[in-house]
């Protein structure tokens, strides 16, 4: 009994750890965009503390930079909240796709990881779930870095944004985009799955085109997971 | 009135995402999905992927640019190539980052 004990303990530290080491890529692609929203935040009129429960209760980049930037042109707050849920619906989907990859999950904690799921993290646990079932330990300690990270991040640029050097400099705004390569290189399983990718990058490249920004995520990638859905009922053998 | 403008922005905002969120959790928990649910699910996160890789590498300034004055777009692809290749991602992800600095650096841009 002791020995099992044992090794649960291991292996929750192992998953812990593993967590933390796979969501720091993210922590490092943060830092631009952290910086960045915590100093608009700061011209925009907003104290530390509305800064810091934006990116702590809200914990959407995108979404973040909208309303600041809103803010900051006097616009209505129903203006400012609808765009909120625009740009934000896409996560019906994301922990949609996730909940399957949950399973034993209890309902509690489902709920809980949900609640800090972001773009970088639904990429770092979905590659994850590929191959090992997610444990609570690893799930938590992805979010959980993330959120710090976010939180720091916008906590710098809120204090000390205007002193640090131009990030783009040196090409850091360049690691969201190169995790989501990476990554996606890693999910592509068969034929198929490569047409749907490269069919929602068009579309959503197409969807920006076109002037619809906001949903062009979400609408992109509906319409090219169908597509692979269609084929796989179509044709079970799509190889 | 307890919040002023930038409080009730932030809690409102808090409540659309959070909705956003735990719909599914809320929703689908605990019941088994169709399979055909299931095969779009399974599609899914690949493609919310790309689709948000898209237009940061196809587009400059809102407009389809795959000139050299690109950098975004031939970084990716040759990001594309070293990751299938090497299977690595520190290593997809540091060469895409040097790269870029090192473009910045040369054009001045």
């Amino acid at each position: 009994m002791a020995r099992k004990s044992q090794v649960d303990q291991s292996a929750y530290s192992s998953d812990v750890r593993l967590g933390i080491r796979h969501s720091l890529p993210i922590v490092m692609g943060y830092l631009p965009y952290g910086i960045a929203y915590g100093l608009l935040s700061k011209q925009t009129g907003l104290n530390l503390l509305e800064t810091l429960l934006m990116s702590a209760f809200v914990y959407a980049g995108t979404a973040q930079f909208v309303a600041v930037a809103m803010l900051q042109a006097g616009q209505a707050v129903s203006a400012i909240v609808i765009s909120t849920f625009v740009i934000n619906v896409r996560y019906v989907l994301m922990n949609g796709a996730l909940l399957p990859m949950l399973k034993g999950w209890d309902g509690l904690h489902q709920f809980l990881l949900s609640f800090y799921v972001s773009d970088e993290t639904f990429v770092v646990l979905s590659n994850h779930a590929q191959h090992k079932p997610l444990s609570k330990a690893y799930a938590f300690s992805v979010n959980g870095t993330a959120l710090g990270g976010w939180l720091l991040c916008s906590y710098l640029g809120f204090g000390v944004g205007g002193y640090i050097p131009d990030l783009k400099k040196f090409g850091l705004d360049f690691t969201l985009s190169a995790v989501l390569i990476a990554l996606s290189v890693l999910m592509i399983k068969s034929r198929l799955s490569a047409v749907v990718a490269i069919l929602s990058c068009l579309f959503s490249t197409a969807l920006v085109l076109a002037g619809y920004p906001q949903v062009s995520v979400l609408s992109a990638a509906i319409i090219a997971a169908s597509f692979g859905t269609f084929f796989t009922w179509y044709r079970y053998d799509f190889r | 009135m307890i919040l002023d403008k930038i409080g009730l922005t932030v809690f409102l905002m808090a409540v659309v995402t959070a909705f956003c969120r735990l719909v599914p959790a809320l929703v689908i928990r605990g019941k088994d999905l169709p399979p055909l649910m299931l095969t779009f699910l399974k599609f899914a996160p690949v493609a919310i992927l790309t689709a948000m890789l898209g237009p940061g590498m196809l587009l400059i300034n809102g407009e389809l640019n795959l000139s050299l004055e690109n950098p975004f777009f031939w970084i990716s692809l040759l990001c594309f190539a070293v990751m299938i290749r090497s299977r690595s991602i520190p290593a997809t992800v540091l060469l895409g980052i040097a790269l870029l600095a090192f473009w910045r650096w040369f054009t001045g841009y």
